[in-house]
């Protein structure tokens, strides 16, 4: 088994590192450097947002909480695709428009504040690193679990990679490993789940166990059965995924906002047909795979169904299609939550961006060495419940009503964020909060969209000068825009005005 | 400041374009319009989420088969396709 998962990752790695420095990017400016230079057609730009999505917790967390928790736990995927109807409905193509790269610069822009930027950096960077924690713990669990080395080899092999790439051409580079690596995520888990199924012969006589129950919820409100604690999960799945700072960036790689809205719609189409993956393994992994934790499943169906020489080939290429989920998310996440982050603290430019890749990701594997190894959905969670209750509030009110204030803006995130983060903190500290512990979205969200509103309400005077200005910018199609109002982004053009 | 309102004149007023000035804090009428628009629509395919999203694991709970909560978990994603699709042709339409 050993032999054929190494060669699986090793494979995933390589093919990585290839496309990634096959397609050397012309990084002369900075903005060719976060962003593509804009050439990516949509469904290739579809195909890597999808790969970002798609993340450890898709492809491995949510098929072990179906197999060991039952069905309530089917709804999760559909909530996580609700995100981009959101997405396309209420943000994209205003975002686009605004000609901002990243969530921080979104929020200096449209209020004017430059310490609302730093505030809004840090959630940035708290959501980045909970995605990075969760994809390095699974990848230490991947190869621990099969083959027995200790889990910091996987840690190393993910961040390795995604440094390579990242540092050597930024998110154009990006672009294209996620998009291969979408398809080889796709082709392996439906193949190996479609073998599995085939190959088992009789059909699974027993259902998970159907029906809401009572259980215990991990951290957001994960994996709890009982409807209200999916209702949870649903709502901060489909508010917070619009403040996921690598899904945003990557908005930027197409022209305007109709690529942009057509890159979602891409995105909405190719979920769809991963949507197959976790209900596929979750009733296998019922069946056949018991007393494993939830993240293990997956990885242990092949070799539990068919042991021998068939078995550890689907293993081998099981591993690679995780692996490719890993270095999927991990490259996007570091990308954005780098540039956020050297955009915030410096000029922009390519060594900062450089440095703070490589802060970030020494970080995020500190953290990842200090915690014991948690399931991957309750970590994704945290942080789309942190961005449901931070940058939705931002983003929706921003983009759709003039009277948001900096002080408006700073409250919301400030009481979201800290409720969300207080609840996540004490719940791993084992205080007992009663029903909050379990249901952090449903009350900071509110909460933040509340204070954002109440606050911006009593600070008539600090609503930014020129909003109609920026209204018009984010509203109207690139054809009818004022030539002075529309900037379209130079290479070293600022979103600030 | 005189220098830069040259260009403005030739533009025909009643066509439609952003009448947003460089410094006002005023613009035209047509972006407000733009805007309820385009929010009436945003605001019509989240509604038909939302009420999908919490409805199809409400209504679950009276069809305790966990063959059809498959299905019915596979058909709201094909529902979402069908959504972003419409929005999408929506929102260009509004946009010519």
């Amino acid at each position: 088994m050993t032999v054929a998962v190494l060669t699986g990752i090793a494979f995933v790695l390589v093919l990585g590192v290839m496309v990634g420095a096959a397609r050397p990017r012309r990084s002369s400016g900075v903005s060719d450097f976060y962003v593509a230079a804009r050439t990516v057609p949509p469904w290739w730009n579809g195909a890597a947002i999808t790969s970002e999505f798609t993340s450890a917790a898709a492809c491995l967390g949510t098929a072990g909480l179906i197999a060991t928790r039952g069905g309530p736990m089917l709804w999760y995927p559909v909530g996580a695709a609700a995100g981009f109807v959101v997405i396309l409905a209420l943000v994209v193509a205003p975002l686009r428009r605004s000609g901002t790269y990243t969530l921080p610069d979104f929020a200096e822009w449209r209020l004017g504040s430059a310490r609302l930027r730093q505030f809004a950096t840090c959630f940035v960077l708290l959501i980045g690193l909970a995605f990075l924690v969760a994809q390095l713990h699974a990848a230490g669990i991947v190869v621990r679990l099969l083959t027995g080395l200790p889990p910091w080899l996987g840690w190393a092999a993910v961040a390795a990679v995604t440094l390579a790439v990242a540092l050597a051409g930024g998110l154009g580079s990006v672009t294209s490993v996620q998009a291969v690596q979408f398809w080889l995520k796709l082709v392996v888990f439906l193949g190996v789940g479609v073998a599995c199924w085939w190959m088992s012969g009789t059909r699974p006589v027993s259902w998970f166990e159907e029906g809401y129950r009572g259980g215990t919820a991990e951290l957001a409100g994960s994996g709890d059965p009982s409807l209200p604690g999916v209702l949870t999960v649903l709502l901060a799945c489909a508010l917070g995924t619009m403040g996921l700072p690598h899904l945003i960036v990557r908005l930027y790689t197409n022209r305007d906002g109709h690529g942009a809205r057509r890159s979602i719609v891409a995105t909405q189409a190719m979920l769809a047909l991963f949507c197959f993956v976790p209900p596929l393994y979750g009733l296998l992994g019922h069946v056949h795979v018991s007393g494993a934790a939830a993240d293990e499943i997956v990885l242990l169906l092949p070799a539990r169904m068919h042991p021998g020489l068939v078995g550890e080939l689907l293993t081998g290429l099981l591993a690679a299609g995780a692996f490719a989920a890993f270095l999927g998310t991990t490259g996007g996440v570091l990308v954005a939550v780098g540039g956020a982050v050297s955009a915030s603290l410096t000029r922009a430019g390519v060594r900062a961006f450089r440095t703070a890749v490589g802060a970030v990701l020494l970080a995020a594997l500190v953290l990842t060495a200090v915690t014991s190894p948690r399931a991957s959905v309750a970590l994704v969670l945290v942080g789309l419940s942190l961005s449901a209750a931070t940058f939705c509030p931002l983003l929706v009110l921003g983009i759709w009503w003039r009277r948001l204030t900096a002080a408006g803006a700073a409250a919301g995130f400030a009481l979201g964020g800290g409720v969300t983060v207080t609840i996540v903190v004490c719940a791993e500290a084992g205080v007992k909060m009663g029903a909050l512990t379990s249901y952090p979205a449903p009350v900071a969200v509110p909460v933040a969209f509340a204070a954002m509103i109440g606050i911006s309400l009593v600070t008539p005077g600090r609503v930014p000068r020129g909003v109609g200005r920026m209204m018009a910018r984010m509203h109207l199609p690139e054809r009818l825009q004022n030539p002075r109002t529309y900037r379209p982004s130079l290479p070293g053009d600022r979103s600030s005005p | 400041m005189t220098a830069r309102r040259v260009g403005l004149p030739r533009r025909p007023a009643a066509s439609g374009r952003a009448r947003a000035r460089p410094g006002s804090a005023e613009d035209g009428p047509d972006v407000r319009a733009v805007m309820r628009r385009q929010l009436r629509q945003a605001l019509l395919t989240v509604g038909a989420m939302a009420g999908l999203l919490v409805g199809v694991p409400v209504v679950a709970l009276w069809v305790p088969a966990p063959g059809v909560w498959v299905a019915l978990s596979m058909g709201v994603q094909c529902v979402w396709v069908g959504l972003a699709v419409l929005h999408l042709r929506r929102a260009e339409r509004l946009e010519r």
